[in-house]
C-alpha cells in the first residue's frame, strides 16, 4: 500500500524531494531516486559445485572460464555535495532493505548489496557494494535505504543519522574503537595525525 | 612494515576478527594472548567481538584485508597487497614527511 501510494504521489513529490537524487534542504525529507536502465556489472559470486572442487581439472576449466559477473540492471544518479553518484541495483527476484539473518557479513546478509560508483570511473568492485540494511555511504553523506521497488524502478533513501561508515578511497576513515585483550582501547582518534595501517586478521 | 618505517612513525593495527568463531570470549581470550606472546607480537591486537559483523558496520569489509590511513585520516588504500601495499606505504609516509613544518 505504502508502495503504491509513494508511486502516485511520486509526480507531485518529486519537485520537492528530490526526484532524480536532487538535493534537499530538508535533511529528514525522503529522496525517491529513480532508477533507470543500465548495463554495468560487477564482480560476482564464484560458486564451485562439489565435483569442481574434487576434481583439479574440472576445477581448473572452471577458473579459466573468469570470474563470473553480476549484472547490475539499474542505475540511478544521486547528488551529494555537488558531485553526482551512480547507484547500482543488481538483477534480482526481489529487492530487500531488511537482513533476516543475525550477522551483516557478506556471507549472511540477506538484503540487496547496492552498488555505488563512488570515485566515478565507471568501474564497480567488490569494495563499492553495500547491503541495503545498512546505512549507505555516499561519498560523505550518510543514507538509509528504506524502500527499493520491486521492479527497481526507484530507491528511497533518507539522510542518515547514523556516523560515517565504510572505508572509501580518497575519503576520510570513519570512525572506529575496538579494544585490545588487555583492555585498552584504539580509536581512529587516538591513532590520529599519523599514518595508519588497519589489518583484518585471524590470530587462530 | 611498521618495523620498515619504525613504530613512531607508522602505526599498525591488527583487527582480529576470530572472536566471530568463537561461542565465548572467556575460552578465546587466552588463547589468542598465548600465541601473540608465543610470536612475540608487539603491536596493537584489538579483538572485533562479532568478528567480521564489526568489520562491516564500521568499515564495510566483510573479509580479510587491510586499509591504508595517512596522516590526514584520509584512506588511501584498500586491500592493497605486495608491491602496492609498500608503495601506498611509502606514499603515506612521504606525505607526513612533507607535512612536517621546517625547522
Amino acid at each position: 500500500m505504502r508502495k503504491f501510494l509513494l508511486l502516485m504521489l511520486w509526480p507531485l513529490l518529486a519537485p520537492l524531494d528530490g526526484y532524480g537524487g536532487q538535493p534537499s534542504d530538508d535533511q529528514t525529507t525522503p529522496i525517491i531516486l529513480k532508477m533507470e536502465e543500465s548495463k554495468a556489472s560487477r564482480p560476482g559470486k564464484l560458486q564451485l559445485t562439489d565435483e569442481e572442487l574434487k576434481d583439479p581439472q574440472k576445477l581448473r576449466t572452471r577458473l579459466l572460464k573468469g570470474w563470473p559477473k553480476e549484472d547490475l540492471v539499474k542505475r540511478g544518479v544521486l547528488e551529494v555535495d555537488g558531485h553526482n553518484y551512480y547507484l547500482y541495483l543488481p538483477q534480482a527476484k526481489g529487492y530487500s532493505v531488511k537482513n533476516t539473518k543475525l550477522a551483516d557479513t557478506d556471507f549472511d546478509n540477506t538484503s540487496t548489496l547496492i552498488s555505488v560508483d563512488q570515485n566515478g570511473d565507471g568501474r564497480i568492485t567488490d569494495a563499492d557494494g553495500w547491503f541495503a540494511n545498512l546505512p549507505l555511504r555516499v561519498g560523505d553523506k550518510m543514507y538509509d535505504v528504506t524502500e527499493i521497488a520491486a521492479d527497481a524502478s526507484w530507491i528511497v533513501l533518507k539522510p542518515s543519522k547514523s556516523p560515517l561508515r565504510g572505508v572509501i578511497v580518497g575519503r576520510t576513515c570513519p570512525p572506529f574503537s575496538f579494544t585490545t585483550a588487555d583492555g585498552k582501547v584504539v580509536s581512529r582518534e587516538s591513532l590520529a595525525r599519523k599514518p595508519f595501517i588497519l589489518d583484518i586478521w585471524s590470530i587462530t | 612494515m611498521q618495523q620498515r618505517f619504525g613504530a613512531d612513525k607508522l602505526t599498525v593495527v591488527l583487527i582480529d576478527v576470530d572472536p566471530g568463531y568463537f561461542d565465548k570470549q572467556e575460552t578465546y581470550l587466552p588463547q589468542a594472548k598465548k600465541i601473540l606472546e608465543r610470536h612475540k607480537v608487539d603491536w596493537p591486537n584489538v579483538i572485533a567481538e562479532k568478528g567480521f559483523h564489526d568489520t562491516v558496520h564500521a568499515f564495510n569489509l566483510s573479509g580479510y584485508g587491510n586499509v591504508v590511513v595517512d596522516g590526514k585520516g584520509i584512506v588511501r588504500g584498500v586491500n592493497a597487497h605486495g608491491k602496492e601495499l609498500e608503495r601506498l606505504a611509502e606514499e603515506i609516509m612521504g606525505a607526513t614527511k612533507v607535512e612536517k613544518p621546517e625547522k
